[in-house]
């Protein structure tokens, strides 16, 4: 897939965590690459850029296991930025779906008909 | 995991970031890769996950150093240009609504850029041997009743400033990478974005202005204002960084800072990564707390606040 599309939807996918809860750095990496491939894209920049933007703030807390984590937190502008982002999201993909899914979500049905299309 | 920091600094360094990014980077790879070896994680799955160095820091400077100067300067038009060099260039700017951008010369003249709806008449531009003047003709009662057609300007500033003298009302300004010996700003809403100076003095007044700031390389700075904010990252000030306000928050984050020194009434002092090596903090009611991730030496001198708290790692 397209490297700088699959960045904005990885963008998109840190900010409906960090909406939820405040996470340290390596539970978002781990908590997405649960879900999608994270191995052809870099995360930490992702962090970092939300950050210098101030959709994120971040704060240091103490850990069980010694040194204190930072803990990314979504602010009120960050929230702006997701419902904005998610939005586009939700309109893009709403069109995608239906064009691809136009003729039926079946595979058997869609190689049918473009069988009988071109076997004339 | 010593070889994956090594490499990355080395790669970080080689794209131009500054040495405070760069411990910042570093120290939150350390801390992410901690935490997966804690988890029991091998060391390809970390690397497979936090992306190898070189990855991470072309990544990175391709969605940091981005830059704005060319998508901004389709609006503007050179009005003039004085040719340097200049050796001791006093840069003297008095404005009312005016956005000022101040930015660094490519070359060793100053050039002025303006856009907007307003007229170049409405102002007076001069160089008289080294001392630069922009001024705007109208006073400011006018502004008051409404006739606003103003132009912003871009002022580019060579090597060789003395000083930079900046007064306004409203406007808001930028200070990108400029240096120079001293540069004092004066304006009462104007908000203001400073990036990558290098000053031996830096002084602001403002009355409401919130000040962004980073990558400041300073002697001294002094602020003073009633309820600006100022928020100021990767920065170092040498010797005293004195601030005086009413009610404004104060924000620094990794930061190098010789003598703090903060008056308040009621404004928060708030440092993450700020190394003070001394502290002092007056207040009525505002909090003083400063933490950091590796613990040094700070001297603590007159530090008092009579409702708020005081929290000082060290």
């Amino acid at each position: 897939m397209n490297a700088q599309f699959k960045k904005g939807i990885i963008e998109l996918c840190v900010l409906s965590l960090l909406v939820e809860e405040d996470l340290y750095g390596y539970a978002i990496i781990s908590r997405l690459s649960e879900f999608i491939d994270i191995s052809e894209n870099t995360i930490y920049p992702i962090l970092r850029r939300l950050t210098l933007d101030g959709y994120f703030e971040t704060y240091l807390e103490a850990s069980t296991e010694g040194a204190p984590r930072k803990y990314y937190k979504m602010t009120e502008k960050g929230f702006v930025f997701y419902m904005k982002l998610r939005d586009e999201w939700n309109a893009f993909i709403g069109g995608v779906y239906q064009i691809i899914n136009q003729g039926g979500k079946k595979n058997e049905a869609i190689f049918e008909r473009f069988k009988n299309r071109t076997q004339k | 995991m010593k070889q994956f920091l090594n490499d990355l600094r080395t790669e970080l360094k080689s794209k131009g970031f500054s040495d405070f990014e760069i411990a910042d980077i570093i120290s939150d790879h350390e801390e992410m890769f901690q935490t997966a070896m804690n988890d029991g994680q091998s060391v390809e799955e970390i690397l497979s996950k936090l992306g190898n160095p070189k990855r991470l820091a072309s990544d990175l400077a391709d969605s940091e150093h981005k830059t704005t100067h060319d998508e901004m300067d389709s609006d503007y038009h050179l009005w003039q240009s004085f040719p340097g060099p200049f050796v001791a260039l006093n840069v003297f700017v008095k404005m009312i609504n005016e956005d000022i951008v101040y930015r660094r010369s490519a070359n060793d003249a100053v050039h002025i850029l303006y856009e907007g709806d307003g007229k170049v008449s409405d102002y007076n531009l001069s160089l008289d041997g080294e001392q630069l003047r922009l001024e705007s003709k109208k006073e400011r009662g006018f502004f008051l009743f409404g006739h606003g057609r103003i132009l912003n300007f871009v002022i580019e500033i060579p090597d060789g400033l003395e000083m930079l003298e900046h007064h306004g009302v409203n406007g808001d300004y930028q200070l990108l990478g400029i240096k120079g010996k001293g540069a004092k700003i004066v304006t009462t809403n104007g908000d203001m974005q400073l990036e990558d100076l290098s000053f031996d003095t830096l002084t602001w007044h403002t009355v409401n202005g919130d000040i962004d700031a980073k990558h400041l390389k300073l002697r001294q700075l002094e602020s003073h204002q009633v309820s600006g904010d100022i928020d100021m990252t990767d920065s170092e000030v040498r010797e005293r960084f004195y601030v005086h306000t009413v009610s404004g928050d104060i924000d620094v984050n990794h930061a190098q800072i010789g003598s703090l020194d903060i008056e308040t009434v009621s404004g928060d002092f708030s440092g993450e990564e700020c190394y003070p090596k001394e502290i002092s903090f007056r207040s009525v009611s505002g909090d003083i707390d400063v933490k950091n991730r590796t613990r040094t030496e700070i001297k603590i001198l007159n530090t008092r606040s009579i409702s708020g708290d005081i929290n000082i790692d060290h």
